[in-house]
């Protein structure tokens, strides 16, 4: 019975943010990769200004909602005021079919290259990860490992991907998707 | 690698109460970090959405529960776009190809179009570099334009119209030179790499405080201080900025004291947060090797919380002033302190932040004094003061406003 409430309350957990994350990849309100940076800028300063305690509270769902909301500020002041910056031109580039398709075949080329990058064990744990939907506890038992490993070879596979990947070759891929 | 960490620390448990405080702080540090943990979420999505997981090997101490995981294969939801490419013969081979060097067999119109898009993609994202690459070293504001920039260290910029700056960061100093306008810095503590702030033949040393640096008229540079202590030195003391790298242990001990009392104080909340938490790292006072310092290096001037020097273009500072520094660095609030000013140089004020421009065409009217506190994006308030105290006659047009 305590194990179902865990999960009853780690699948609360999720959904507080899981929607921000959603709007922050995805739709009208994604953020594209080209503008990470000022957006994250623009980000820390509203988490600055924000009351800390009221942050801790739901720290993932402020940080993407934040992050949403400033794409979808700045495209609608971009439209109005600059219409020669950079998210100009990738609403341009998504616009077109071919090049969507383009976009996503060249994302696939870059993961998978990424990928190939990464030790057998780690590329197989991102796999039952991400393609069999495995939890850590579940990978450690397929893997013979301890969950606590599972979970340091996560983090330095996505860490190790994180500098791997190029931003710029992955596109927007999903935008428009949600 | 912190951000990863974090990232499948949020994904696998429930943090408690002190954990996620852990991270709010974190993500408050540096805006490197807040941008690390968007970046890792788009990696997420990179991995969650790649549709070729089939075909990554599952390792060569794995070959037994390879049907296992093809059975996995068959239940895994595909997205509408995967299932129309696997209807064409020929595109599902280039999909399935695709990264083996093998998709030089696909139809030669697609490279073609591929190509065109490849360039677009590419001036698209050349054109992010140049224009990311331009903001980390110049910050430029127009009239009417105020802006808030945070540096990668976590000092925070509020930058005022038709200001120019650049910015300039490596392992010994952080220089920030000021061409033309004001800015008030709230510099983040790093002991080892100074904050220099050059404008004209003016350097500003700091560590940890807040302090404002204005090209004001004829040619000087006003340096006010909000909280903690900088140096002020002249551009022959300071070897004009370059050289003062390796004086990062004496600036460190100059700005040893860090007063408690933020000058912006309690009234400026977005600032607010940020003051605390120089002042929560603040060294402890050690007075007496900043006097040491200060015999070593006579001509640097020390301008501590609540003061302000002046100094020209050429020849000697004015004596340091005590100055209501909230006043005085009020413009990095959006305020315009009016003291005892004449209309026409109001009115010069306000349009600098402002789009909508005032014109006083009566020479009377021009020069009359007048004193307050106004919001500086708001002339409508002060044309209404105006009209309390005196008979002005308003002529609006689409983007000005006549007065006489």
């Amino acid at each position: 019975m305590s194990d179902s409430d865990a999960k009853r309350r780690l699948s609360d957990w999720f959904r507080q943010w899981q929607v921000p994350l959603r709007r922050f990849l995805k739709g009208k309100t994604a953020v594209p990769s080209a503008d990470l940076e000022d957006v994250a800028q623009e980000v820390f300063m509203r988490l600055m200004r924000y009351d800390r305690t009221e942050l801790v509270e739901h720290p993932q769902a402020y940080l993407y909602k934040m992050a949403s909301n400033v794409a979808a500020e700045w495209s609608i002041r971009s439209r109005r005021s600059r219409p020669h910056d950079s998210k100009w031109l990738s609403d341009l580039v998504a616009s077109d079919q071919p090049q969507r398709t383009f976009e996503r075949e060249q994302a696939e080329r870059e993961v998978r290259r990424a990928i190939e990058t990464l030790g057998h064990h780690q590329a197989r744990m991102l796999k039952l990860h991400f393609f069999e939907g495995l939890g850590h506890a579940e990978i450690a038992v397929k893997l013979g490992a301890t969950q606590r490993s599972v979970k340091r070879m996560l983090i330095k596979g996505y860490d190790k991907l994180r500098h791997e990947l190029d931003p710029g070759l992955l596109g927007d891929i999903t935008d428009g998707h949600e | 690698m912190e951000a990863a960490t974090w990232w499948v620390r949020l994904h696998s448990e429930e943090l408690a109460r002190a954990d996620r405080e852990q991270f709010v702080d974190w993500l408050r540090e540096s805006p490197v970090h807040v941008a690390e943990m968007l970046r890792v979420a788009k990696v997420h999505n990179a991995l969650s959405e790649f549709q070729g997981w089939v075909h990554v090997a599952n390792g060569p101490d794995d070959g037994a529960d390879g049907d296992a995981d093809n059975g996995n294969v068959v239940s895994l939801p595909h997205t509408g776009s995967v299932s129309s490419l696997q209807s064409s013969p020929s595109l599902s081979d280039f999909q399935i190809t695709a990264g083996d060097g093998a998709h030089a067999r696909a139809p030669s119109r697609r490279l073609w179009i591929g190509a065109i898009a490849a360039g677009l993609a590419a001036l698209a994202v050349g054109g992010a570099l140049w224009f990311s690459a331009l903001r980390g070293q110049t910050i430029q504001t127009d009239r009417g334009e105020r802006r808030e920039v945070a540096l990668p260290d976590g000092s925070i910029l509020e930058v005022d119209p038709q200001t120019r700056l650049r910015v300039a960061f490596d392992d010994h100093a952080r220089r920030v030179t000021l061409d033309r306008g004001r800015a008030l810095f709230r510099v983040a503590k790093q002991p080892a790499r100074p904050f220099l702030v050059q404008a004209d033949g003016t350097t500003v040393r700091a560590v940890g405080t807040a302090f404002g640096v204005e090209h004001g008229k004829q040619g000087s540079v006003i340096v006010t201080v909000a909280e903690g202590k900088v140096a002020v030195e002249s551009a022959e003391d300071a070897g004009l900025g370059t050289e003062s790298a390796g004086l990062g242990t004496e600036s460190g001990t100059v700005n040893a004291q860090s007063s408690s009392s933020a000058a912006l104080g309690p009234e400026s909340p977005r600032l607010s947060p940020q003051s605390s938490a120089l002042n929560s790292h603040s060294p402890p006072p050690n007075p007496q090797s900043s006097v040491v310092r200060a015999a070593v290096r006579p001509r640097a001037i020390f301008v501590s919380a609540g003061q302000q020097v002046r100094m020209p273009p050429s020849g000697t500072a004015e004596p340091v002033r005590t100055v209501n520094s909230e006043r005085e660095l009020a413009w990095a609030k959006g305020q315009l302190v009016l003291d005892n000013e004449s209309v026409a140089d109001a009115v010069e004020e306000f349009n600098r932040y402002n789009k909508l421009q005032m014109h006083v065409t009566s020479a009377g009217l021009g020069q009359r004094t007048v004193s307050g506190v106004f919001d500086s994006t708001d002339p409508e308030s002060f044309i209404g003061f105006l009209q309390t105290v005196t008979s002005v006659k308003v002529t609006r047009g689409e983007s000005e406003i006549n007065m006489q």
